[in-house]
């Protein structure tokens, strides 16, 4: 993605975060932008060691169900239910992995010709239930295409925006996902994101006010931005509060 | 059987415990954040919290405290992904009475629970003399059937004296047992025995002249 081509989108969608691998630039609605150097202020082993305590609950919940599950209790719904926490256990052991390589100094991604839709799909599948619960119409726009990308790396982080993305959309709402150019959006009609804590969001921990209802660890963005600095690719949230988030991610050896 | 309310956010896991609970003969009720707990104990205090640290809102560990001040009688037990010592230790000096970790087998959960209660049970007082019953976690009164309500320092007043029934406290005993370290006047104390004699029955709180005051 060229210079220019995020020029592009800082014009036309206001307020954004606009996360270069070293530096965080905060365009508000009105007014000048303001820039933050990202330093590595978190230890090499901290997000190893966060991901792995979110193991403890879906841990928790099948030992949990298994005793119900043995008492006969309901034991095809519980078993669905024991299905939901483990298939959860399989996506943070994953995610645990790639943040553990990604922490080696020798660290090289994978890069490899993949097709977009594909993976998209693929992620897509894990939230087909909830997408279903909450009557969300998910689109795919000219993702049919080729890119360059390590496969593994690229899914976890297509993980924590399409499920963020599902998780404050409105009911019978829509989240598009679509290609423009060398970059992917992912655009959500929900909650948004308060202009004035938009360049918090993805600090570890950071949840916005207006989502502390509703369940979620405050570290998926953090991983995101953690994981495609290491990868050194640019990516982009614009919000609004109660009007939707879009995050925009650049696509590198797009062809077709 | 307890009254307990469980602060968790993870469905399940809310639904595992709840069903454990309910088992065990305890009244169950349930929040899935902070500003859903507070709701449910501004409507009443509860015999024991199992608190889930990490909720949507916030980090619990801050609220220990408040509960306490809230609902000083309430129990809590803290549940948690965070096991390092110094998470225990600091959720226990905020005022957390155990510490479950995740993951845990609802039967551990509810044998803690268990624990707590009979800890409970042990702190429950009641001082008797002649008919009248001083329960002390409840800070009553029983006279017969009767319960009697007390201010805090009627009772107070009552608990130094059940203490020693049959000991005469003079006034100056009495204010400076039970108004600390205030200058009041001993005319206080007359003031409130006179209205605890109206309470009580001027026959169970005797006038010993130029001395104080006994249990009669």
């Amino acid at each position: 993605m060229s210079a220019t081509s995020w020029d592009e989108i800082v014009r036309e969608y206001r307020p954004i975060l606009l996360i270069r691998p070293n530096v965080l630039v905060f365009y508000p609605s009105v007014g000048d932008s303001s820039t933050e150097k990202q330093v590595l202020s978190d230890s090499k082993t901290f997000f190893v060691n966060a991901v792995a305590h979110e193991l403890f609950s879906p841990l928790s919940a099948v030992m949990g169900l298994l005793e119900l599950v043995k008492e006969g209790d309901r034991v095809q719904e519980n078993l669905a239910k024991m299905e939901r926490h483990l298939n959860r256990m399989q996506r943070i052991l994953e995610q645990l992995i790639l943040l553990s390589k990604i922490e080696q100094e020798n660290y090289q991604p994978f890069v490899r010709k993949i097709v977009l839709e594909q993976v998209l799909r693929e992620v897509i599948h894990e939230y087909e239930q909830r997408i279903a619960q909450k009557r969300i119409s998910l689109s795919l726009e000219k993702t049919n295409v080729m890119i360059e990308a390590d496969e593994e790396a690229l899914k976890i982080v297509l993980r924590n925006l399409i499920s963020n993305a599902v998780k404050y959309a409105n009911e019978a709402s829509r989240v598009e996902i679509k290609r423009r150019g060398d970059l992917l959006l992912v655009r959500d009609e929900g909650l948004g994101i308060p202009e004035q804590e938009l360049k918090n969001v993805t600090a570890r921990f950071y949840r916005a006010k207006n989502v502390r209802s509703i369940s979620g660890s405050g570290l998926g963005l953090a991983i995101v931005k953690h994981i495609l600095r290491r990868l050194n690719i640019t990516w982009a949230i614009h919000s609004k509060l109660n009007v939707g988030t879009t995050v925009f991610l650049e696509l590198t050896g797009v062809d077709g | 059987m307890a009254r307990v309310l469980i602060v968790e956010d993870e469905e399940d896991i809310l639904e595992v415990v709840s069903r454990y609970l309910k088992l065990d003969s305890h009244e169950v009720l349930t929040a899935k954040s902070l500003e859903e707990m507070y709701k449910v104990l501004e409507k009443g205090c509860v015999d024991l919290i199992v608190l889930d640290l990490l909720l949507p809102d916030g980090d619990a560990m801050d609220d220990i405290s408040s509960i306490k001040v809230m609902c000083p009688e309430t129990f809590i037990i803290v549940l948690t992904a965070l096991r390092e010592d110094r998470n225990r230790i600091l959720g226990l000096e905020l005022g957390a009475d155990d510490y479950v970790t995740k993951p845990f087998n609802p039967r551990e959960l509810v044998a803690r629970v268990r624990a707590v209660m009979r800890r409970r049970g042990s702190l429950e007082k009641v001082l008797t003399y002649k008919d009248m019953k001083l329960i002390v976690h409840e800070r009553i009164l029983q006279i017969g059937e009767e319960t009697i309500s007390l201010s805090g320092k009627e009772f107070d007043i009552l608990l130094l004296m059940f203490q020693n029934p049959k000991r005469v406290f003079s006034r100056s005993e009495i204010l400076d047992s039970v108004w600390r370290g205030s200058e009041r006047s001993e005319r206080i104390v007359d003031v409130y025995m006179s209205a605890l004699r109206k309470k009580i029955g001027k026959e169970r709180l005797v006038t010993v002249r130029g001395v104080g005051y006994k249990l009669g």
